[in-house]
């Protein structure tokens, strides 16, 4: 992925429990905290309805 | 959600290509699958991977989980579970040790385990994950499933130019990624493969031929294809166009260049040398699904036989034999 423009998915979009951000340095993209405990994401996207957005890196 | 250890994923569910840098899904609280991106053919890691395909994807996952959510998508049953620790080499060599389990340790790891049970076919279960250019079909970047350009089988089906491939054997399709599943999954004795395209606003289904190694792909650049034995006891680079032309090695013939010695092997023993061309191996110079001598070794013998290569050094043709081992070290 290295060499991607990185770019910020707007918050309209409304889909990420942690967005998801192609960059060389991913803490720094977007302003989005990525959450990494599976069970935690499961929770949240079931409390507030929302849809996840997993990535394996 | 950032996973970046294997280790407790259910690799059932989450089944994907363990040779990329990325894999993506969108699914719900209940784990239920709506669409994958990810995915990468031999030209690039990011061949597929962009701003606009990552915008489509998302778009199109905010509008499957609205369906969901109103009871309007009827999604497939959830696969069996299995775990990376289910192939002993992965529990051995990572899981034991404290390390992260990384996507192609599972590559690996499926590899060995097949061939320690006897049941890896070389020539079969390596190819993995096929590339829908085999079939003509050249993709649109910016979707992954919009057709840009067709030739050969995919021609002779009736695919055009624009068409948004929606379906493969009635299994929706909504990324690049989705798609290369779906091929993944078509069975090794499958003649033909149906597709459901939006043409014109309008459905249209196309049958397409599959020739017989329409599944081949460069596959030793894949972890899991060096976990398969014997090791072909050199290292080699294949021979770029130009290279081919400038040595006389025909298009589609065996042809690469030895690189490095990272041990000492037989090949080594026996006199093959750094920069020493490689263009036959036991009377075959080519192989309708690689021009790499040494993953033709791997895939066509076994450990404890003894192999002939032919060699250009300068202006000679040398000759030499050894015997293959399981593995370098």
């Amino acid at each position: 992925m290295r060499g991607m423009p990185v770019f910020a998915l707007g918050c309209a979009l409304a889909l990420l429990l942690a967005v998801s951000a192609f960059s060389d340095e991913p803490a720094r993209a977007a302003g989005f905290a990525w959450e990494t405990d599976y069970a935690v994401a499961l929770q949240r996207a079931k409390d507030e309805g929302k849809p996840i957005f997993l990535e394996f890196r | 959600m950032r996973i970046t250890d294997l280790t407790v994923v259910d690799i059932g569910l989450f089944d994907f290509d363990a040779d990329v840098t990325l894999y993506c899904f969108v699914l719900n609280a209940d784990e239920q699958v709506y669409l994958r991106y990810g995915g990468r053919d031999d030209t690039s890691p990011d061949a597929y991977l962009n701003e606009k395909s990552l915008h489509a994807a998302l778009e199109k996952g905010l509008d499957l989980h609205g369906k969901w959510k109103a009871g309007e998508l009827k999604l497939p049953a959830r696969p069996a579970a299995k775990k990376p620790a289910d192939y002993p080499s992965v529990k051995s060599e990572v899981i034991d040790r404290k390390q992260c389990v990384h996507c192609h340790h599972t590559g690996s790891g499926k590899t060995k385990l097949a061939a320690s049970k006897g049941t890896l076919d070389k020539l079969k279960d390596l190819w993995v994950y096929p590339d829908a250019a085999n079939l003509g079909l050249e993709l649109d970047a910016d979707t992954g499933i919009t057709v840009a350009k067709v030739k050969g089988v995919a021609k002779e089906a009736g695919f055009k130019a624009k068409d948004e491939i929606v379906k493969v054997t009635g299994n929706a399709v909504y990324t690049w990624g989705d798609l290369q599943q779906r091929l993944h999954e078509v069975p090794h004795d499958a003649t033909s493969l149906k597709f459901t395209v939006r043409r014109k606003g309008a459905e249209t289904e196309l049958e397409v031929t599959l020739p017989e190694w329409w599944r081949a792909t460069r596959i030793e650049r894949r972890s899991f294809v060096h976990a398969a034995e014997p090791f072909p006891e050199f290292w080699g680079r294949e021979l770029t166009e130009d290279e081919r032309r400038k040595y006389g090695v025909k298009p589609g013939e065996f042809g690469a260049e030895v690189t490095k010695f990272w041990v000492k092997t037989n090949a080594q023993s026996a006199g093959v040398q750094v920069g020493d061309i490689i263009y036959e191996v036991d009377g075959t110079r080519s192989a309708p699904y690689t021009g790499h001598p040494a993953l033709w070794v791997r895939l066509n013998r076994k450990t404890g036989d003894t192999i002939k290569v032919k060699v250009l050094r300068g202006d000679k043709n040398l000759e030499f034999s050894f015997k293959l081992r399981a593995k370098a070290w």
